[in-house]
């Protein structure tokens, strides 16, 4: 509908998921990845999936969130360097 | 990560303001699904989250549903959904064709615009959510469960 | 060892939006989905089914089957999860 907006929320996407990718600390790419789902539920708003979009942003930045970081939690070794 | 967070403002604005409104939240989702966006889904997405939230801020002790109760839950919503289906082919339907539920109706509707098929649709929906509350709880409480130890399982 | 899955990857997403360009684009009332599809759903789904929603329409009524097989993923997910990560409890 409105390509700027599109096209920003394409390259935010984008950008944090390299950044998940990339980061050394665990729980930061755990954060990099609810940000990644949120700018993903943003870009399924636009494109006028609102349910889709609403599933997004409880699952992917809400719940997985809390499940990923209770993982992280349980786990003793750190990420390799 | 489940014991109960010392902070009173947490567990003051978590018992008071947040649980309350997310569970009162999920079921205007769940019921609204029909009209709007919303529905099961992300209606037991929501339930989950008030679950895990009750978790991290108050406890282990003043949980809302125990991890028996979630899987219970779990199990049940499959079943909501799966007897909704098998329902009407008791009265001449077949599998999940909601017009034949056994519900008083004339030319299919109950009362107002509501229709028997809705109600079905409801019915499935209501066995979604429930699903989804129970497995995404259960699944919380397994892996912070302090029953568990690293060291036996290998 | 980097360098090659980074070629890799670029090589995937090149494919990708090479094989994008010939779908139809988003909101085509061309395209065939929005041609025989969309217009029985818009039509038939507030008289046939009854629910102003015609997302919930198709997933609770039309495409019955499938939500039935989504919940049971889920659920066996679950289970799955369940019973790797209570493998180590307290057995009688």
């Amino acid at each position: 509908m409105i390509w700027e907006i599109e096209l920003t929320l394409f390259f935010l996407l984008v950008l944090t998921a390299v950044v998940a990718l990339e980061t050394r600390d665990l729980l930061a790419a755990v954060v990099a990845l609810g940000v990644f789902s949120v700018f993903t539920a943003l870009l399924l708003a636009v494109m006028g999936a609102v349910d889709v979009a609403f599933t997004e942003v409880v699952l992917g930045a809400g719940v997985t969130g809390v499940l990923l970081v209770a993982g992280i939690a349980r786990m003793d070794r750190r990420s390799v360097d | 990560m489940t014991d109960p967070h010392g902070s009173i403002i947490v567990n003051f604005i978590a018992r008071i303001m947040m649980i309350p409104f997310i569970i009162l939240y999920a079921f205007y989702v769940l019921v609204h699904g029909e009209a709007g966006p919303g529905g099961g889904f992300q209606a037991g997405a929501v339930l989950a989250a008030a679950v895990i939230l009750s978790r991290l801020a108050l406890g282990r002790e003043q949980r809302i549903v125990s991890t028996g109760g979630l899987v219970i839950l779990a199990v049940a919503g499959l079943l909501v959904y799966a007897l909704t289906g098998v329902a009407p082919m008791f009265f001449g339907g077949e599998y999940l064709d909601y017009g034949r539920l056994p519900i008083p109706a004339t030319d299919g509707i109950v009362f107002g615009r509501v229709t028997v098929r809705s109600i079905g649709v409801f019915a499935i929906e209501l066995g979604v959510a429930m699903g989804v509350m129970g497995v995404l709880g259960a699944m919380f409480d397994y892996l912070t469960g302090a029953e568990w130890s690293g060291s036996d399982a290998g | 060892m980097r360098v090659l899955s980074v070629i890799a990857m670029l090589g995937f997403a090149g494919l990708v939006v090479y094989a994008t360009s010939a779908l139809p684009l988003r909101g085509d009332p061309d395209a065939p989905a929005h041609r025989y599809l969309s217009p029985y759903y818009v039509e038939r789904s507030a008289s046939e089914v009854g629910t102003p929603n015609i997302v919930t329409a198709v997933l609770g009524d039309y495409r019955s089957y499938d939500t039935l097989g989504e919940t049971a993923v889920i659920f066996t997910a679950g289970v799955a999860l369940l019973m790797v990560l209570g493998r180590g409890r307290k057995r009688d």
